[in-house]
């Protein structure tokens, strides 16, 4: 009985004391957080961050937090930090994400509408519970490489069942309306290095469309919980069946190419491809496509009528581009597609 | 189970709080010295040139990560090792081993492999086990996946020119017909993803 | 509390026991699967080159878990080392659901028609117990096309001119060639042998309700993501489980089969995953945990009836404890090879599996799986330092050009080389942990040396600019390969089971794994426990339904 209410006791110290100590090192600022020693390596890489301005907790939350999940997780980190099962590296989980997102688009508002307003915000429901597509395609594991990579457990602790034979529902409920490609995808907030280095492109006129590489994009690889930075990722090779096609050698592509991705041959319009061919043949993914919201809508201005072989408004040409259901895919499309018979020579000029 | 771990976490904390030799900063296990020691010993075994070696990839950071986890009940082997080398490296150069050049730290390390360091240093076997320990570590933390700790920035399959993830796409049910019937124009419908 | 009686209860979910659960259950056949490892996922691996069941430096993905599993190994010396599961010697095969073959390489192998037949083909090997089995190629014909077509298997043998006849082509291409592939079919084709695709037990089209292989680099010893490699666990195990007569119990590790006193089986006792005894009441008992932890079962199941063990009367279990020696050789080429495909293996030929002027078998001969930065670091000629700028340097150039042919080296059995019960050393449970004494044939170490040859041939007519042979040493053999300690055969005296699988003094157990071989051919064994386990299966229905 003693011993219980000694307990007891001890158990309700801990736990008035786990804001006590949050308050302290928050009032310290990063260098009282480092003092973790675990965290120093986190600390240093901040330090040279494009949010190195932020506090910790604008981003990671405050002691003065009335989430009773926000303590109990840091209850369980001391308890961790205290019994030596320090994870490496150290990572955030699956609702701490989550989390960071509201956060994200507390500064980054413009970022996050068109994020809001374009396919990458699809959440984890629309994307998991899709009975047609689990139909088609049996939910694996791989899938979370690409959506949900926040999520930590495989296919089998997200779906039930994980198989083509619904019906399914998510195990967690609280995912359902939650992003499966949030901020974090594409973007690791503490990655070093220098900010908006300049990238030099010698392939007018997309280049003067093309901004800076961003040593914060990477994507989140699910298998080492780290982003890998983009600098890092490969630019495939591609082909349409023997030719070689040319890419632009935009780095920022790597990003969009590890989950639009060609079968392992390298094939145009494999898997995921959406490799431009045709007259689109060697523009980047940005030189159309809005980074955030993935638009394409105000894009062909930037180069048409400017650009033309045929002079005729291309935007109400017969692509996917005017409608979705057209047999002309704005990536693949060649001129030869509407002119089967030949393309005719380009008129001159008339100046 | 719970209570133990709570007087686990009681004890610990106790035991925390008086000294231990406290390792360096950064590091989990390992002291400053013991940091140093192993830094310049993987250095020999993957030195740096035009690309990185084992120190810029982080090896040190490596094992004392695997020090504090999967080789944890496994620490004595290493604490020898870094200990029998600075004590060869005394015996012969009255200098740890971490001041000497690399010529001298190369033939400290040739004698161990051999087994053929100071029995003074190594009295079991000449060096040959923490040689062999450290190798295949520095191995490990040079050339296996950052996730634990060491090849930074995936600098070992960088020179090796393997791309850290490569790029893979899954092919869908219906695109067997499809790649056969080489329909490039065939649109899915869908225009970005 | 006693469970209620089954049919059958199957010990390991491994290569056989989820296709003798289905065959039953399938059939109307009440089933408990029990398996000691856990129903793992390619999460619990995440494609961790260090952690893997192929690359074990910081333990096995897929069990046996790092303590509390340890066996003992005797080496040529007589010197005892108690072994944990992620260190070399230990002979681990996967411990889980699936077993092996959630993360093998998955090579799809038929045994050929002489591998059946090594005595008769080529007469006594003086120190080695090689026999023929008592049943032939034609007898497992059938077997291995259900399973070639029920598992999945994808290549090509149209160009193998060595094998044995068959039905049915295999139900998938295989993948494109890489890089690799081509140099070495070039070459082999120069040298008048008889290259073709290996068969895989991987998806190349989409097959039996699953995607296709995407060739990344993490494959043998680790889990598919796509679940396009096909294993026991996502094929015969959902469909044996959707039957509603099969249950599967995981983190259970029997330790006893009670016998009546008759002798026959009356179930089995095990350790359920809280800890806690539970004896499972069967008609039929079926182990299936794989050569060692086989053997180590039966030698635990003592009573009156079986004074030495289950099936031990005339002390054939545990014997012959065989796996493959791998040797072969590495090539350097002149320009880069490596284009970062898996499986990576893709080209054979079994021109030296037989016929091999004065050696008592062969191998077939294969390039090798993909290889990480991590496994190709001891991958060196021997003038190459393991350490130092030497050793940077040699990485550095060399690992897009390496290439590496190997092949399973049809081992001679030797009496000697087997498991035993070890007086001291217990596991997590108390109970008595496998001790592994013993050594290869010298006969063996002839025929591998043979094969490395020929390897080398091959890659220098592929071009090598560099070469340099891989050799073994004596000590004993087994790995994932593991097989013959429960041999098959006419005579209770010098066999353990049957020819249906069946232990020869007991009416009701059988024993379905690679411990039944009674030679493991020069091929990975795989497709032929399938194919045992599918003969089996049936054999065990027809019993069941008569009633035994």
């Amino acid at each position: 009985m003693k011993i219980l209410s000694l307990l007891i006791l001890l158990v309700l110290a801990g736990c008035l004391a786990v804001p006590a100590i949050s308050f302290f090192y928050e009032s310290g600022g990063g260098a009282a957080c480092s003092r973790c020693h675990e965290m120093g390596h986190q600390y240093e890489q901040w330090l040279s961050s494009s949010h190195r301005n932020i506090p910790c907790t604008s981003c990671h939350g405050e002691a003065l937090s009335g989430s009773f999940r926000f303590h109990l997780t840091n209850v369980l980190r001391v308890r961790d930090h205290l019994l030596g099962n320090v994870p490496e590296p150290l990572r955030l989980r699956t609702a701490d994400f989550l989390e960071m997102q509201a956060r994200c688009a507390g500064c980054h508002r413009q970022e996050f509408a068109q994020w809001s307003a374009g396919p990458h915000s699809v959440s984890y429901e629309r994307l998991f519970l899709n009975a047609e597509h689990n139909r088609k395609e049996p939910p694996v594991d791989d899938c979370l490489r690409c959506h949900g990579m926040h999520f930590e457990g495989g296919i089998r602790d997200l779906l039930e069942p994980a198989s083509a034979r619904g019906p399914w529902r998510l195990r967690q409920e609280e995912l359902a309306g939650q992003p499966a490609i949030p901020c974090t995808t594409c973007h690791s907030m503490h990655r070093p290095g220098r900010l908006l280095a300049r990238w030099q492109t010698g392939s007018p006129p997309a280049a003067r469309f093309q901004e800076p590489v961003r040593p914060s994009v990477g994507l989140f690889d699910r298998r080492s919980r780290q982003a890998v930075p983009v600098s890092l990722l490969p630019l495939p090779r591609m082909q349409d069946r023997n030719r070689p096609v040319a890419i632009s050698p935009d780095p920022r592509q790597a990003l969009c190419y590890q989950c639009h991705a060609p079968l392992s041959a390298g094939q145009v319009r494999s898997g995921d491809d959406r490799t431009p061919t045709g007259v689109h043949e060697g523009l980047s993914c940005f030189s159309c496509h809005d980074k955030h919201r993935q638009t394409t809508r105000a894009s062909c201005a930037t180069c048409h009528p400017r650009l033309s072989n045929c002079n005729r408004p291309v935007e109400t040409m017969d692509t996917t581009f005017a409608d979705p259901g057209s047999r002309n895919n704005i990536h693949f499309v060649k001129c030869q597609d509407c002119h089967p018979q030949g393309v005719p020579t380009p008129k001159k000029k008339e100046s | 189970m719970k209570r133990r771990n709570f007087l686990t976490i009681a004890a610990l904390t106790a035991a925390s709080s008086c000294s231990r030799t406290s390792p360096a900063p950064g590091l989990r296990v390992l002291s400053g010295k013991e940091a140093r020691t192993l830094e310049a010993w993987v250095e020999r075994l993957i030195p740096t040139d035009q690309d990185a070696g084992a120190r810029e990839a982080g090896v040190v950071h490596f094992i004392d990560r695997l020090l504090a986890g999967w080789l944890k009940r496994k620490r004595q082997p290493w604490k020898s090792a870094l200990e029998g080398i600075d004590r060869g490296a005394f015996l012969a150069y009255a200098k740890p081993f971490y001041e000497l050049e690399p010529k001298r730290q190369i033939a400290l390390l040739e004698q161990m492999e051999a087994g053929k360091a100071s029995r003074e240093a190594f009295p079991d076997d000449g060096g040959k086990a923490a040689f062999e320990l450290v190798l295949s570590y520095t191995m490990m933390g040079f050339y296996g996946n950052p996730r634990h700790g060491g090849n930074r920035d995936y600098v070992s399959w960088q020179m090796l020119g393997v791309p850290a993830v490569p790029v893979r796409g899954r092919r869908h049910r219906d695109e067997a017909a499809l790649v056969e019937n080489e329909k490039p124009n065939s649109s899915s419908g869908k225009e970005t993803l | 509390m006693s469970l209620s009686k089954v049919d059958a209860v199957i010990i390991g979910a491994g290569a056989a026991g989820p296709i003798v659960a289905k065959e039953l259950a399938v059939a109307g056949f009440t089933v408990v699967l029990l398996e000691r490892g856990k129903y793992y996922a390619p999460y619990d691996c995440l494609k961790d080159d260090l952690r893997n069941q192929r690359t074990s430096l910081l333990g096995n993905a897929f069990g046996p878990e790092d303590e509390g599993h340890p066996r003992v190994l005797v080496d040529l010396a007589g010197q005892a080392r108690v072994l944990q599961p992620y260190e070399g010697g230990y002979n681990n095969n996967a411990a889980c659901v699936g077993g092996g073959t959630l993360s093998y390489g998955a090579m799809a192998w038929r045994f050929h028609p002489l591998d059946f037949r090594m005595k008769s083909q080529y007469g006594a090997v003086a120190g080695s117990t090689l026999e023929d089995w008592p049943i032939r190629y034609d007898d497992l014909e059938p077997y291995y096309e259900k399973a070639e077509w029920e598992i999945g298997v994808s290549g090509d043998l149209s160009g193998n001119p060595f094998q044995g006849p068959r039905r049915k082509p295999l139900p998938m291409p295989p993948l494109p060639p890489t890089r690799e592939h081509l140099l070495l079919e070039k070459a082999a084709r120069a040298k008048g042998w008889h290259p073709f695709s290996i068969p895989m037990l991987r998806n190349s089209v989409p097959y039996n309700g699953r995607t296709a292989c995407m060739r990344c680099r993490w494959c043998v010893g680790f889990a598919c993501e796509l679940d396009a490699k096909c294993g026991t666990q996502n094929t015969v195990l959902p469909t044996a489980l959707a039957t509603g007569h099969c249950t599967l119990r995981t983190e259970c590790t029997a330790c006893e089969i009670p016998t009546d006193r008759k002798g026959n089986a009356t179930g089995v006792r095990y350790i359920d995953a809280a800890g806690k005894m539970q004896e499972q009441p069967a008609r039929v008992v079926v182990v299936s945990a794989a050569a060692v932890e086989s053997a180590r079962l039966l030698l635990l199941s003592r009573s009156a009836p079986h004074e030495k063990g289950l099936g031990n009367r005339y002390d054939w279990v545990g014997r012959n404890l065989q796996g493959h020696t791998y040797t072969g050789c590495l090539g350097l080429m002149a320009e880069e090879t490596y284009d970062d495909l898996g499986p990576g293996a893709s080209i054979a030929i079994c021109d030296f599996n037989h016929g091999n002027p004065g050696l008592t078998g062969g191998a077939m001969l294969a390039n090798e799986f993909i290889r990480l930065p991590i496994q190709a670091v001891g991958q060196r000629p021997a003038e190459i330092p393991r350490w130092g700028p030497g050793h940077k340097e040699f990485m550095r150039s060399a690992y897009r050009r390496l290439v590496a042919v190997q092949g399973p080296t049809q081992e001679m059995p030797v009496f000697d080389a087997r498991i035993q019960l070890d007086p001291e050393v217990k596991d997590r449970f108390g109970i008595p942990v496998a001790r592994m004494s013993g050594f290869r044939h010298a006969h063996t170490i002839e025929i591998s040396d043979a094969m490395s040859k020929r390897a080398e041939e091959w890659l220098l007519a592929a071009g090598a600019v560099k070469t340099w042979r891989r050799t073994s040493g004596r000590g004993l053999s087994g790995g994932q390969h593991q097989a013959g300690t429960c041999r098959m055969g006419p005579d209770p005296k010098t066999s353990v089971v049957d020819p249906n699988c069946r232990i020869h003094d007991c009416d009701n157990v059988y024993v379905v794994d690679g411990s039944v071989h009674v030679t493991n051919g020069g091929f990975n064994p795989v497709l032929t426990i399938m194919a045992l386990a599918y003969r089996a299966g049936e054999h065990i229905r027809t019993q069941l339904g008569r009633n035994i």
